[in-house]
């Protein structure tokens, strides 16, 4: 079976490819020029889909040596995301399903990246616990089944990725704050300080707003504004903050892996690509004889291969979809089942 | 000249605005339509459309000839969900895409309420404050442009219909003077027989909507 995956979800242009669960081409086009706006801006980002997306559909297949004829089903992204760019990718894959009489099947992004673990030769066993770690979010899940998945708790503020991106701002460093966060601290002194880390009545949840309020008192307190801080003090700061942002989620991993039967740990999402992350929870799991999936970094960040894995999953299990779907920009309330007795 | 038979019948499409409509033009006397004017329904809905459409008129997405959009100005999503539309579907069906004027094709809608030698204006709203704007003669029962596509304020309108007959819009609160009109997919695959041939692509890889307003995108503070 040869599925097409279409992702246009945010800033990344991604076609993919997968043929008997083997990933043929995994075509990804980061739109770097948002940048320059210290954000992404999702009428350009828009734009610069539609400008891609077809070149890169004829790069994947020339590169996977497959006709578009060949192709057995059309996965699309449809949510959650920016609404101007997931109606883009969208409308094209149904489109193109349409005049090919192949089947189509809207993903869930977010699910995509729960499954993306699946990418790998080394797989996750059910049940896994399952970090999304994003910029759009950051969530604890028991994953029981290609189709159950309980949520444990998420953040109740911010997103990691987001406070990633805010304390890289306010450290004048720039956009987007993951790889700049990761590369200041490489040389900095994670003990410099201690950012405090929420304690919230669900051990699971998430609150990442306090540690950014405090990374700002603190440069205000003792800098007074950071064009002042010279750059050894950068990496110090941004090396704490980094600490304090990763210590929730190895918290997560300790007590949900003591509370549940979990075969597995799996962290996706942006963020999952921070090598300290990674590290950390590497280290965690050897610790604990624990089986780590970290998808490669080619699936941490936005890509068509999980679109087309999640596609073709929902397709095997009897899943079909037709011309009607549509673009949505935030997850139904009740796409996760809740953990019995979480008020 | 009219367009080449080989790329009869067109399917057209018309997402510029609250209208999400869909034509089948199979010659000027045989032309299928199925239209929602409702709005945000266009991703959702119009490959609906085409698939009634084609249902209506028996035939498949492979039997049609070639693909018209209308192409800008308009809203910027609503012209990038009929643009994408279209490229899946050609791309699927091995068809040639004629990207449509869709002044233009509004123009041509007008044919029958003006008399030769006429100059009229289309007068399209872009939001509360601005419209594009453009000028049209029919010169020997062909319509013509008379001026550039313009954005101009609603208060510069007055000003700018001096020779002109009529006015053609699709304002919400219509001066008496005008005339009601809304973009539709009858008259893009009624422009693309008449002046397809110059137009029509099969390298319609990158092809864009004609946005033609500036999009001014700001930096986060």
């Amino acid at each position: 079976m040869i599925t097409l995956g279409i992702e246009t979800s945010c800033d990344e242009t991604s076609i993919a490819i997968l043929q008997d669960g083997v990933l043929k081409a995994n075509i990804i086009s980061s739109q770097e020029f948002h940048k320059d706006y210290g954000g992404v801006v999702p009428e350009l980002s828009s734009r610069a889909h539609l400008q891609l997306v077809l070149p890169l559909l004829r790069k994947a297949l020339s590169q996977s040596e497959i006709e578009l004829k060949e192709i057995d089903l059309i996965a699309a992204t449809a949510g959650p995301g920016l609404i101007g760019p997931l109606l883009v990718g969208l409308s094209f894959g149904k489109s193109l399903a349409y005049s090919l009489k192949k089947d189509f099947i809207a993903v869930n992004h977010i699910e995509g990246h729960i499954y993306s673990g699946f990418l790998m030769n080394e797989k996750p066993n059910f049940p896994y616990l399952c970090l999304v770690v994003s910029g759009g979010h950051t969530l604890a899940l028991l994953v029981e089944s290609e189709s159950e998945i309980i949520k444990l708790g998420g953040t109740i503020d911010d997103a990691i990725g987001e406070a990633f991106d805010k304390v890289a701002k306010l450290l004048g460093l720039g956009y987007p704050g993951g790889p700049l966060i990761q590369k200041f601290s490489e040389e900095g002194d994670p003990k410099f300080t201690a950012f405090p880390i929420a304690q919230l009545d669900n051990r699971y949840d998430f609150s990442f707003s306090g540690i950014k309020t405090s990374v700002l008192r603190f440069i205000e307190n003792n800098y007074k504004s950071s064009e002042i801080m010279n750059l050894a003090e950068k990496e110090n700061v941004a090396a704490a903050f980094q600490k304090a942002a990763i210590e929730p989620l190895l918290r997560t991993i300790r007590n949900a892996t003591e509370e549940f039967d979990v075969k597995s740990v799996c962290i996706v999402g942006g963020v999952a690509a921070n090598k300290k992350l990674r590290e950390e929870v590497e280290m965690l799991g050897e610790q604990r004889s624990l089986k780590v999936v970290i998808p490669k970094m080619e699936f941490c960040g936005d890509n068509a291969a999980m679109i087309a894995l999640r596609g073709q999953m929902l397709y095997k299990n009897g899943v079909r979809h037709d011309l009607n779907e549509n673009a949505f920009p935030r997850n139904p309330i009740n796409l996760f089942r809740q953990r019995p007795g979480l008020v | 000249m009219n367009l080449d038979k080989k790329y009869l019948p067109i399917l057209a499409i018309e997402t510029s605005g609250e209208n999400c409509s869909t034509s089948l033009f199979f010659s000027m006397n045989e032309i299928f339509s199925v239209e929602i004017l409702k709005k945000h329904v266009h991703s959702q809905k119009l490959l609906n459309c085409i698939d009634s459409l084609l249902n209506l008129a028996e035939i498949s997405i492979k039997e049609i000839g070639s693909l018209a959009i209308s192409n800008g100005p308009g809203s910027f999503t609503g012209l990038r969900i009929g643009l994408t539309t279209v490229k899946g579907l050609a791309l699927g069906a091995e068809k040639s895409i004629i990207p449509v004027p869709t002044l233009g094709a509004m123009a041509l809608s007008a044919v029958d309420f003006v008399n030769d030698d006429d100059t009229f204006a289309i007068a399209s709203q872009v939001n509360r404050d601005e419209l594009y704007f453009q000028k049209f003669l029919k010169k020997n029962h062909t319509i013509l442009e008379d001026g550039n596509l313009e954005v101009i304020s609603k208060s510069e309108l007055g000003g700018k219909l001096k020779r002109c007959n009529y006015v053609f819009s699709d304002m919400k609160e219509l001066n008496s003077s005008y005339i009601q009109i809304k973009p539709n997919a009858e008259y893009v695959a009624k422009w693309s027989y008449i002046n397809g041939n110059n137009v029509i692509t099969n390298e319609y890889d990158y092809l864009e909507p004609n946005y033609y307003k500036n999009f001014v995108a700001k930096v986060k503070q």
